[in-house]
């Protein structure tokens, strides 16, 4: 996930200690082809002849977000009737099709964007194209594939979010950081409308979301370009357009107040998480904040693994990250307290944490071991095929053009030390701060009674 | 210290002569005091890993401190010299250099990745870190809270805590029963002369074999050379480990209860045979007819998930090791739908090996076995994590270079007999995770005899 929260890769020389004896850039650039069809499909080709393989990413600007109210979850319910067929390739075929060449397949929904993928030997492009261009307009929808699938989507439902305790967490803590965007609501939907959700849901956000102008087709790996836009130009180059209606949505207003929600769980030992809102992908902020998370929890050294998992061992684990959507982003914590922690002891070192970064310049060291180890991430996101295409869908989806997987990185090179502060100040202040903690049940209520309901949310 | 994935790091392959796929050039020497390197050399990217398997696991643990070989990989990098563990971090960290290990049932598996440039650091870093640590006693005691308190929540996500417990039911008190992890009255146990003289015996380099993968010169396998052979070889041999116990026929349910829980978590299965079996890649074959990987078109997954709608995800598999290994299916259903889930897969997996399957099933099997092979070897690290596991379970590197030739000569016949010999439903154990008070789980015995047990009488 942690490429998809904003896209950066070696480009240009680097600064620092790198520079001066290794041209990266050089090293990993890749030249990439994007042209778009008259109804409106845009397509993206890299070739790779080292790789005897191909990866195909189709890719939808829809999610979530775009689900009406009461209509939870259908984005990702949606998503998997994908599968269900066409009259060309009905269900059996199209699996056993893609299964038999060795094709990995599968799909992923997020709230902004929709995405099918197929890895196969490259022997076999024809036959994905010919899949991927039939179902993005011929879908059948029966009846009976409905009913059974709906008890899969909620089978997923239950083991993501209902038996592990941090489904309710995450649940609970966007709808305190949300009020207005549609992230306030979860990707996989709420039981309740899932139950509801009805062939005619299923078939009108089909018809509206999924048609040539809405969808971006990236090829990766061992093909001929000229070849490849025949091909394409054949399969997709008479599937009509759509007009889109997007649905409009207040901003978020500026928090005033912090929350906290208190949970109680059968579970063994407390797990807190705080988060806060931010801004929308395209901000510049957000370099300076994928910069400070990395300070804050990459590797045993970063601030807070250092203190609460090393020093203090009041954790067993801390994570955090940014996660940057089109219309609205937000910054998570995450703590695994050992047994016997209280929450508040933990709350109070988080917030330590962040005000001495709100009030203290970091070294010009700390600074460039974060940018050194999110580089190496983002090399090691772009090491196969369907790694690269994922990259560039998700750059071309979310940020319009694919470019910004290369240009970003100058501007991570160009963080300062002066706005890792600024965003530290501007963010993670006290009053912008959402809190949910969980407890095990049978932990004395000494926590509980004061820190219930002291934002007044839930 | 996390386990990290020594795998992938790069961009590419060598050219192909045409669509055939033809395996990348490694080359692979002993040095004098018997360790084994293997070298993947590979331009397309400035980075480099080592990555080394030792084959010491955590099937020598003593009876008693399960988790020692784990406890001495977490702690190689916690003190070194004058350094201490957060200056080690510090220090790697500063230049993104990943230092990390792990342990299975046989081995133990210790790397580090990083930008070639550097790479001499990273070499010398890597050696230190593995051959001089200091293991202080204060990041024992550290790393000992840390285990007994992940141990204490694994039951908090439950198919992790399935697994555990379903390897317990099959092994017994076999040593392969942790897979390597630490047991609460294991880490307890285990004190630092423990941890020293595990590694004294043990970080030998007659018991590994090293990985050097990426962007590196002649220069550099020079001073990999002399750096490693400067590693001392110890004393005595690595300690014999038994064959675990098939246990009585018959089919078992372990029922564990816990409130609360949303959904079921289910295994079946029971011992499988060791990696190095001439009929490995029949059996291969024959798995993925059933249920590998948790796709379409396996049979599992369609019975269970696309007909009958029972569950997100049903896969089966067969986890091979120097021993006997597990053959196991996994999956997860709705509180209520329980004993119609067990009744399902045991149909399935029982009509699969009275009935056998047929020739098109094989077909397409073994179709998909070859076109899935690219992508295994897909990165030079891919090919090397490949190799050192061969090199582990003692099968001859020919295994990847003749793996398609090998699947053709794959016939229906050899798949059904695989089957009756390695499939044994009248043997199954099944572990549920359920709820209490719940009508499926108080029926279990209707199914087959049950043992019920409060999950905090199963706790690792």
């Amino acid at each position: 996930m942690r490429f998809i929260l904003s896209g950066i890769i070696f480009v240009f020389a680097l600064e620092g200690a790198w520079a001066a004896e290794v041209d990266l850039s050089k090293a990993i650039q890749f030249e990439v082809e994007k042209y778009q069809l008259k109804n409106g499909l845009t397509v993206l080709l890299q070739e790779d002849h080292s790789v005897p393989l191909v990866s195909v990413h189709q890719w939808f600007r829809v999610g979530s977000k775009d689900e009406l109210p009461k209509k939870t979850g259908l984005a990702h319910f949606f998503e998997h009737m994908m599968f269900k067929g066409t009259k060309k390739f009905p269900k059996e075929v199209f699996a056993q099709s893609l299964t038999e060449k060795g094709g990995e397949f599968n799909a992923f929904t997020t709230s902004d964007y929709t995405g099918y993928y197929i890895t196969l030997p490259k022997d076999h492009l024809n036959l994905v194209l010919e899949i991927e261009s039939d179902r993005m307009r011929n879908l059948l929808l029966a009846e009976n594939d409905v009913v059974s699938e709906r008890e899969v989507v909620k089978e997923e439902r239950r083991m993501r979010y209902d038996n592990v305790p941090e489904g309710v967490m995450r649940e609970t803590l966007s709808s305190m950081i949300y009020t207005t965007l549609p992230y306030r609501f979860s990707v996989i939907g709420s039981m309740e409308d899932l139950n509801q959700a009805s062939m005619e849901d299923l078939r009108a956000f089909y018809k509206r979301y999924y048609s040539p102008n809405n969808a971006v087709l990236v090829i990766v790996g061992d093909f001929s370009s000229a070849e490849v836009k025949k091909m394409i130009e054949k399969l997709y180059g008479s599937l009509p357009s759509e007009e889109i209606e997007r649905l409009k949505f207040k901003p978020e207003v500026e928090p005033t107040k912090p929350k906290k929600t208190v949970i109680k769980k059968n579970i063994q030992a407390p797990i807190i998480s705080s988060g806060y809102l931010t801004q929308p992908i395209d901000h510049r902020d957000q370099y300076a904040l994928e910069i400070l998370m990395a300070i804050l929890t990459r590797g045993d050294s970063s601030r807070l693994q250092k203190k609460l998992v090393y020093e203090d061992q009041l954790v067993d684990n801390a994570a955090a990250g940014c996660q940057a959507e089109v219309l609205g982003g937000s910054c998570l914590f995450f703590a695994y307290l050992k047994p016997t922690v209280k929450p508040e002891t933990v709350l109070r070192i988080l917030d330590q944490q962040l005000q001495s970064l709100a009030t203290k310049k970091i070294s010009d060291k700390e600074l460039e071991k974060a940018k050194n180890n999110y580089m190496m991430d983002y090399v090691n996101s772009l090491k196969k095929v369907n790694g690269r295409a994922q990259s560039l869908a998700f750059n071309e989806i979310q940020l319009g053009d694919y470019k910004k997987l290369f240009t970003d990185l100058a501007e991570i090179q160009a963080v300062t030390s002066d706005q890792v502060m600024a965003v530290t100040k501007k963010y993670f202040k006290k009053n912008r701060e959402n809190v949910v903690i969980l407890l095990p049940e049978s932990a004395d209520g000494k926590d509980t009674p004061k820190a219930k309901n002291k934002g007044g949310v839930k | 210290m996390k386990i990290i994935s020594l795998l992938a790091l790069t961009l590419s392959f060598p050219a192909f002569a045409s669509s055939t796929f033809k395996l990348r050039d490694y080359e692979v020497q002993k040095l004098d005091n018997g360790l084994k390197i293997i070298w993947i050399k590979d331009d397309k990217l400035p980075v480099l890993s080592l990555a080394m398997s030792i084959h010491a696991g955590g099937s020598i643990d003593p009876k008693g401190k399960e988790g020692l070989a784990d406890a001495t990989v977490q702690l190689l990098d916690k003190g070194v010299g004058k350094l201490n563990a957060i200056e080690i971090a510090e220090r790697l960290e500063q230049r993104a250099d990943t230092f990390g290990g792990g342990v299975d049932a046989d081995a133990t598996h210790v790397g580090i990745r990083g930008l070639s440039f550097h790479r001499q650091e990273s070499l010398d870093d890597y050696f230190r870190l593995i051959t001089e640590p200091t293991f202080p006693e204060a990041e024992l005691e550290r790393h000992r809270k840390r285990v007994k308190s992940r141990l204490s929540r694994l039951v908090d996500q439950p198919s992790a805590f399935t697994d555990v417990v379903f390897a317990h039911s099959v092994y017994g008190e076999h040593p392969y029963f942790h897979d390597g992890h630490a047991t609460s009255a294991g880490i307890a146990a285990i004190k630092r002369e423990d941890i020293v003289a595990f590694h004294k015996k043990y970080y030998a380099p007659k018991y590994a074999t090293l990985a050097v993968v990426g962007q590196f010169d002649d220069e550099f396998k020079k001073e990999v050379i002399k750096k490693m052979s400067s590693w001392k070889n110890s004393e005595g041999d690595l300690p014999s480990v038994g064959k675990p116990d098939v246990g009585p026929s018959g089919i078992k349910i372990l029922a564990v209860e816990k409130s609360g829980v949303q959904q079921a978590e289910i295994r079946f299965g029971h011992l499988g045979p060791k990696r190095d079996i001439p009929d490995h890649v029949a059996l291969k074959v024959a798995n993925s007819i059933l249920g590998e990987p948790a796709s379409f078109s396996a049979r599992l997954f369609n019975e269970i998930r696309i007909k009958r709608g029972l569950t997100y995800s049903v896969r089966s598999m067969f986890d091979q090791r120097l021993l006997d290994g597990v053959f196991q299916i996994s999956t997860f259903t709705r509180t209520d739908k329980i004993l119609e889930m067990i009744k399902e897969v045991s149909t399935v997996l029982k009509t699969f090996v009275d009935k056998g399957v047929t020739k098109e099933e094989v077909e397409t099997a073994k179709s998909a076995l070859k076109g899935r092979f690219p992508r295994l070897v897909e990165t030079s690290d891919d090919l090397a994590a490949q190799l050192l596991l061969l090199d582990l379970y003692g099968v001859s590197f020919d295994y990847l270079k003749n793996f398609t030739r090998e699947v053709d000569k794959i016939k229906a016949s050899d798949v059904n007999s695989v089957i009756k010999k390695y499939y044994h439903p009248d043997r199954l154990r099944i572990v549920v995770f359920g709820p209490v008070l719940n009508h499926d789980m108080a029926a279990l015995p209707e199914i087959a005899p049950t043992e019920t047990k409060n999950f905090k009488d199963v706790q690792p």
